[in-house]
């Protein structure tokens, strides 16, 4: 295994598991706890290698299965501890039972996702079936284009799931191999100022203890249960600023801000495209040719997924004429799941005069690249003037 | 019919032309072969067949130099040879 | 050669350590402050099964990790693997072709591209660069390439190679790199 070492050069060049390994160092996360699969392995390969050098205080739980990595983590984060997965496709759902545990324990772990295909037919590549499967959980989901990002985002991640306001899991997603195997220049920020951004944890009062003997997860009757539901969502609407307050906060120290969603160029856009992962760098490329060409052309990009960003969507989304969904996710006898969502906040809001296509693209890995979103561009730009409607496209799809 | 859901046939191919990732051929000296018929059995791509008499023959379009078939043969009856 | 924005094309087998070509390559662009990422597609990870890997190296922040569907140059690590690419199309129009042979391949011999010819595989196997009968050809293909495209000196590739291997695996790699540098010749 190489070991990069830090060297004369700022920057490293990382995969997105490297980078998220990294993340979770320096977040000094305690528990390690995840089972192998493709192509998630490198991350914690990569956290076994720091912990066996040393390098990170934690202790990594061997398990035999997804199911016991989260286990394993929920008794981590219920014991006060702060733990790290990771995990991807088939190895998420295996957990997912585990998964609705996590958060309606409100319990603050984080995990990392690289999302892959559902199976059959088999396949190892880049989808979002996989992340989506937990979007009505409780979860909080963060999404990430760069390796940059997959490193900032998992520091952030404990700021906000340990935040008193929210104590909730959080998942953060990166693309299979377009993203987890390939190698970008990472600003790695120094161990002191992550160290005062995210302090050690400080658990709550209900966590276990030995001592004070509880129990979590407890029955409850019909007359209770309403309520903890309600509490979770309640946690995570309020997310939805403490994410952009950590965002800010870690902007001023990095320079690099982060918010709900990315707007590139959206400003005068008649079309904008919306996406996520690692997709998102392309369409800004597909953005500055085709304005050069004078097209007005604008990306939103998602970075949370769960909670919703309405707000932050409504004001991005409303002046446009046309706006295009492309995603690597579908709800089976529906249509594209953000893309329903998206515009069903439309319609609700009162957005009537816009033209929204749902793009299903890209699932199981499908090349997709700056062409490609030229074209959808392109053919939005000829939609813009029906002036309204909903319309599901799955893009390249071959006879 | 249509196929709607992913198969796939046992048969030799069934990953495209695996012969091109050789860097060993197997060739079988069959003045040695006992025709147990291991090798067939073994050969992941099966890119080996058997005859009436059990007598094997490597398909080298599919074979993709493995060794597997080299390596399980009682008798060792297979060399691998460097490809060109 | 004058890139601001630069597309390499790596094709091989597994085992040549084309993967690892192409990380080297971006780590020795970083180095001369370039910006540059590194891309392999995984297919079927087995040992002589073909292999893809591209880079992207560039003054400005890469954003774009779609395949590279045209390459400024497109180095191909086997002379067997010819017939799968389709250099024609794969390689921009004053692109070039960075060969692993030790004559011109037939079909390369009228090409309308520039290709550049360089013995990757006796080069390695001189140094023991040779894993279970395949050469592993990335380290000379790498000396080749940064000549090729005026990218970096020797010197970086020599760090690079430090860094990934120590200091006996980077020695024995350079000195594989800086014979191929030397070595690499233009045909057309
Ligand atoms: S080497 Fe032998 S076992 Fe392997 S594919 Fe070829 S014939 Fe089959
Ligand atoms: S395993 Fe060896 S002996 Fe048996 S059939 Fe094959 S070649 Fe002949």
């Amino acid at each position: 295994m190489i070991s990069l070492r830090r060297s004369k050069v700022m920057k490293l060049l990382l995969t997105s598991n490297y980078a998220a390994a990294y993340g979770a160092k320096l977040a000094r996360v305690e528990i390690v706890a995840a089972y192998p699969i493709t192509p998630q392995t490198q991350v914690v390969e990569k956290l076994a290698e720091f912990i066996e050098g040393e390098e990170l205080k934690a202790t990594m739980i061997r398990v035999e299965s997804e199911h016991s990595a989260m286990a394993a983590c929920i008794g981590a984060a219920a014991a006060g501890a702060r733990p790290f997965t990771a995990t991807s496709s088939q190895g998420l759902l295996y957990m997912y039972e585990m998964i609705w545990w996590a958060a309606g324990a409100r319990l603050p772990i984080v995990m990392g996702v690289v999302t892959r295909a559902i199976a059959p037919p088999w396949s190892i590549w880049s989808d979002h079936a996989d992340i989506l499967s937990i979007r009505d959980s409780g979860w909080i989901i963060i999404f990430s284009e760069s390796a940059q990002e997959v490193l900032d985002n998992i520091i952030q991640a404990y700021r906000i799931a340990e935040h008193k306001e929210v104590l909730l899991p959080v998942a953060v997603g990166w693309d299979a191999f377009t993203s987890s195997h390939t190698a970008e220049p990472v600003s790695l920020p120094e161990q002191e100022l992550v160290d005062s951004f995210l302090p050690p944890r400080t658990p709550e009062p209900f966590v276990l203890d030995v001592n004070e003997p509880i129990s979590h997860g407890n029955l409850t009757y019909p007359d209770e249960y309403m309520e903890f539901r309600f509490l979770i969502n309640e946690g995570l609407e309020r997310a939805r600023k403490v994410i952009r307050e950590v965002g800010k906060e870690y902007g001023k120290l990095t320079g690099r801000e982060y918010g709900l969603i990315e707007e590139y160029k959206c400003g005068d856009a008649d079309v904008i495209l919306v996406t996520l992962g690692s997709m998102a760098g392309d369409v800004k490329d597909a953005v500055d040719i085709l304005r050069k060409e004078g097209y007005h052309a604008g990306l939103v990009k998602l970075r949370c997924l769960r909670p919703f960003p309405r707000e932050a969507l409504l004001n991005a989304l409303r002046e446009a004429r046309a706006v295009g969904i492309v995603e690597r996710s579908f709800s089976m006898g529906r249509g594209g799941i953000i893309a329903t969502e998206i515009n069903s906040l439309l319609r609700e809001s009162g957005v009537n005069d816009v033209v929204t296509v749902s793009y299903i693209a890209g699932l199981g890995g499908r090349e997709i690249g700056v062409n490609d979103f030229i074209n959808i561009f392109k053919s939005l730009f000829k939609k813009m003037e029906r002036g309204s409607g909903f319309e599901v496209v799955w893009y390249g799809l071959r006879g | 019919m249509r196929v709607i859901t992913p198969i796939a046939k046992p048969k030799e191919g069934s990953a495209g032309l695996t012969g091109k990732w050789r860097i060993f051929k197997p060739v079988i000296n069959y003045s040695k072969c006992n025709n147990c018929g291991l090798c067939w059995l073994y050969c992941p791509e099966a890119a080996i067949t058997l005859d009436g008499k059990n007598v094997p023959k490597i398909v080298y379009e599919y074979c993709k130099g493995c060794g597997i078939c080299a390596n399980e043969c009682p008798v060792r009856a297979i060399d691998l040879i460097k490809e060109e | 050669m004058e890139t601001r924005f630069l597309e390499v094309k790596w094709v091989g087998r597994g085992g040549q350590g084309i993967v690892t070509a192409s990380r080297l390559l971006a780590e020795v662009a970083l180095r001369r402050g370039k910006y540059a990422i590194s891309i392999p597609m995984f297919g079927a990870e087995r040992r002589g099964a073909p292999v893809v890997a591209y880079n992207r190296i560039s003054d400005e922040p890469v954003r774009r990790k779609g395949p590279v569907r045209k390459a400024d140059i497109l180095v191909v690590a086997d002379y067997r693997l010819l017939s799968m690419v389709n250099f024609f199309y794969e390689v921009k129009e004053k692109g070039l072709i960075l060969f692993n042979a030790d004559r011109v391949p037939p079909p390369l011999l009228n090409a309308s591209k520039k290709v550049a010819l360089v013995n990757a595989t006796a080069i390695a196997l001189k140094y023991g660069l040779e894993l279970s009968g395949l050469a592993i050809v990335n380290a000379p293909l790498l000396g080749a390439l940064i000549k090729v495209s005026s990218l970096a000196p020797l010197s970086t590739l020599k760090e690079v190679m430090k860094m990934y291997w120590g200091e006996e695996g980077g020695r024995r790699n350079f000195l594989c790199a800086k014979e191929a540098y030397e070595e690499v010749k233009y045909i057309t």
